[in-house]
């Protein structure tokens, strides 16, 4: 017994003694902030050197600082916020989708920046372009500093639409009916009719409303009404876009529904004329057809019910957690990357174009759109577009996407307004939920037209932001803030 | 005296410990908040009393409901197919007298293979042969298809050893009374693997009712939610929208009570007291 008992004290012992060894070591800097990201410099050489230059410039310039990066692909990304908040653990400053920004500010754990911006005029919403800046701000409360300004485009191969005698100007495709003459002009079938080349890529698999809402806003239509937050998009704006797809699908001038179809890839074999993605895909059009795709970006064409050429457009952004334990160092950080020198360190790497007004007049960026003609069209569009819808974005794009997809894979055109009232009354209730959610106890003061801020959390938040905004007086105190702001998380 | 009786509990204390520390009082939590109207983030917005359950089993747009059937449609799809094919192969590989490990190994490859892998590879060999992922009548048996040739290797081992262990003697005096191959193996070889069969079903139903990866990774429960099952849905509710998470523990825990329901049920059909030795 005796033994017995030997064994499991040493047992026990052995266990403290690596658990206290295990325990992270304190950094031999006095600050170190821990930043997350889903780019990572595994995705490509560019994003590798982007992230050792932007790493070695801000180290130069703030040697006390140390970062320490964590890389989480993307499709993991949120629940990876969520554990990292809930369990106390969050980053200090993250890049943040449009798609969770929101629901994080509204459970108040993100530290509110007004301050901050204040005092960085370099940082100042006007410095932005306006439709880099509607995802970051909530009653006038900022919470996040964009950093990349996206838009959904249309991208045409050049060399398919010259060989079908089509012209390549951006403005060419002007109303639906254009698009689809063009759809048809540039499908191709062989003697059984089975497509060789489609005219346009449509996939709704895993995408769900991403594909509809260029084509919904387009349309003249929007997906919900932002101030009541009734849904919108069973409207006849939206019937309208959605019938004009399945007429795509019925013209079969797309190809077949399959989850396994790679767009992208379709479309850089030539297989594809045209497709739906995001202003930040020329890079990997670029890279992954090794500089050999022709091809240009535009914006939508308007609808028989829209006006204008439009899409959608978003800008992520930076954030700093509530809990951060650094607020001046994450500020400085955050400054470094939003500003004018981080972005051309971007423009430099992955050749993205920037939220900012003052970048579209540099040399850099004028010299890389005579490279990459691709990217002339960039400005227009992330600045023609309404707001991508954001609210309980995921929540929504899961409960939409089964109707959306049974619709392009089955649907008849007369099952439209049915179905699409089916899911707007089913993503009505979503909204309703949340909203119900944060009245019933809000934390933060954004939300008081909901329900009032405890007095606890008013005064945890000013505490935070005194001390992040806090002169600083020398180099170290204002860089290792804690207390509560750091206490409060962690 | 009492120190030897003690003893057996001293040895298992430790993984008494985690098991509580990560079984018990977590599935504790989940009872709790599945109670609450909960939000990983924000935290507890109150006591909702049974509300989760309710609007689980009968509100407007129950997730539960949906992706319970389509959970059924599974097992049903999987489970037979997997304890039948997994009883040929163990009968199969019994009648191999050189190369048995070859054969085994063989099966049980797919077993050890990382689901998320033998996803992708299946993703793209669907997509070559048919495409039936994009398909919302033939999404599930795919993933029924892959559910099976994934398993199968597993309980085929499981039978192996159950047949491995049924003495010879019952089939000389079987052959000694007549019996032909088939009447052997209906009157000798099934009766003895009943409780091995009682296991593989319990631990099939369980496995089938807890289908997640393949199901994450390679249709995202689509198309058009064809595919949505239990804990995908539990998964989309806990993490996708705001103050879900005790929704999402009270969907779990259905799943639970179902998985419980099913088992139960089997094992009282199923299992037999008698030991042959």
């Amino acid at each position: 017994m005796r033994a017995t008992l030997t064994a499991i004290l040493l047992a026990g012992l052995t266990f403290v003694l690596v658990a206290a060894l295990a325990r992270p070591r304190q950094a031999s800097s006095p600050v170190e902030l821990v930043i997350w990201d889903w780019w990572s410099p595994s995705l490509t050489e560019g994003y590798r050197d982007y992230f050792n230059d932007l790493t070695r410039q801000f180290q130069e310039r703030h040697p006390g600082v140390r970062l320490r990066f964590q890389f989480i692909p993307f499709s993991n990304y949120p629940q990876k916020l969520t554990t990292g908040f809930a369990g106390s653990r969050p980053p200090d400053v993250f890049q943040c989708s449009v798609a969770w920004a929101e629901g994080l500010y509204d459970r108040g754990v993100i530290l509110e920046l007004n301050d901050l911006v204040a005092r960085t005029p370099d940082l100042a919403m006007d410095q932005f372009l306006p439709s880099a800046v509607r995802h970051n701000q909530k009653n006038g409360r900022i919470y996040g500093i964009p950093i990349i300004l996206d838009a959904n485009c249309l991208i045409y191969n050049l060399d398919l639409f010259e060989q079908t005698g089509l012209p390549t100007d951006p403005y060419a495709i002007d109303s639906w009916e254009t698009f689809l003459e063009f759809c048809r002009r540039l499908t191709v079938r062989d003697e059984a009719g089975q497509i060789v080349r489609a005219g346009y890529g449509l996939n709704s698999y895993g995408l769900s409303a991403v594909i509809f809402h260029p084509w919904l806003y387009a349309n003249g239509g929007t997906f919900y009404d932002e101030a009541t937050g009734e849904v919108k998009f069973h409207g006849p704006e939206g019937i309208e876009a959605l019938q004009f797809l399945l007429r795509l699908r019925d013209e079969k001038v797309v190809p077949a529904f399959s989850p396994q179809l790679d767009i992208q890839e379709q479309f850089i074999a030539g297989k594809i004329a045209m497709y739906v993605d995001g202003t930040w895909s020329g890079k990997y059009i670029e890279r992954n057809s090794e500089g050999r795709a022709r091809f240009g970006m535009t914006n939508f064409p308007p609808g028989p019910s829209g006006h204008d050429r439009t899409t959608v457009t978003w800008a992520n952004m930076l954030m700093i957690s509530k809990a951060c334990r650094h607020p001046e160092a994450a500020w400085e950080f955050v400054r470094f990357v939003a500003g004018i020198e981080g972005s051309l360190l971007r423009l430099k790497h992955l050749g993205q174009n920037s939220p900012r007004k003052d970048f579209y007049d540099r040399p850099e960026w004028l010299e890389t759109v005579k490279r990459k003609p691709y990217l002339a069209m960039v400005r227009e569009i992330c600045t023609s577009g309404s707001k991508r819808p954001s609210v309980e974005s995921k929540a929504v794009e899961s409960t939409f996407g089964p109707y959306f997809e049974g619709l392009l894979i089955y649907g008849k055109t007369e099952d439209v307004p049915g179905r699409l009232n089916d899911a707007a009354e089913h993503v009505g209730r979503i909204y309703r939920r949340a909203r119900e959610f944060y009245r019933n106890g809000s934390q933060t003061p954004e939300l008081q037209s909901h329900g009032p801020a405890t007095t606890e959390d008013h005064s945890i938040h000013e505490q935070c932001l005194t001390r992040a905004v806090a002169p600083s007086h020398s180099e170290e105190p204002p860089l290792a803030l804690g207390g509560d702001c750091g206490k409060r998380g962690r | 005296m009492l120190r030897a009786r003690m003893r057996p509990y001293v040895y298992i204390l430790p993984a008494l410990i985690v098991i509580c520390v990560f079984g018990l009082l977590s599935m504790g939590i989940s009872l709790w908040v599945s109670f609450t109207r909960f939000d990983l983030v924000a935290g507890s917005r109150g006591f909702v009393g049974l509300e989760n359950y309710r609007e689980a089993l009968s509100g407007q747009d129950s997730f539960f409901r949906t992706a319970f059937l389509n959970t059924f449609y599974y097992t049903v799809l999987s489970v037979p197919a997997t304890l039948v094919v997994s009883l040929l192969l163990a009968l199969m590989a019994h009648q191999v007298r050189r190369g048995q490990a070859v054969f085994k190994t063989i099966y049980f490859l797919p077993t050890i293979t990382p689901m998320v892998i033998v996803s992708l590879v299946w993703f793209q060999l669907f997509g070559v042969y048919g495409n039936p992922l994009g398909n919302v009548h033939w999404a599930m048996p795919a993933l029924g298809l892959l559910g099976v040739w994934q398993a199968c290797g597993y309980f085929m081992v499981i039978f192996l050893a159950a047949l491995s262990d049924i003495p010879q003697d019952f089939y000389d005096a079987a052959s000694i009374d007549g019996a032909n191959a088939w009447q052997q193996f209906r009157h000798v070889t099934l009766p003895l693997l009943r409780n091995t069969t009682a296991f593989v079903l319990v631990m099939l139903v369980i496995g089938a009712f807890q289908v997640f990866v393949q199901i994450y990774v390679m249709t995202n429960g689509g198309p058009a939610g064809s595919t949505d099952v239990l804990a995908m849905a539990v998964f989309k509710e806990a993490f996708e929208g705001t103050g879900r998470t005790g929704y999402a523990c009270a969907m779990a825990w259905l799943m639970f009570l179902c998985v419980a329901v099913f088992v139960a049920i089997q094992m009282r059909l199923t299992r037999s007291g008698r030991v042959y030795d």
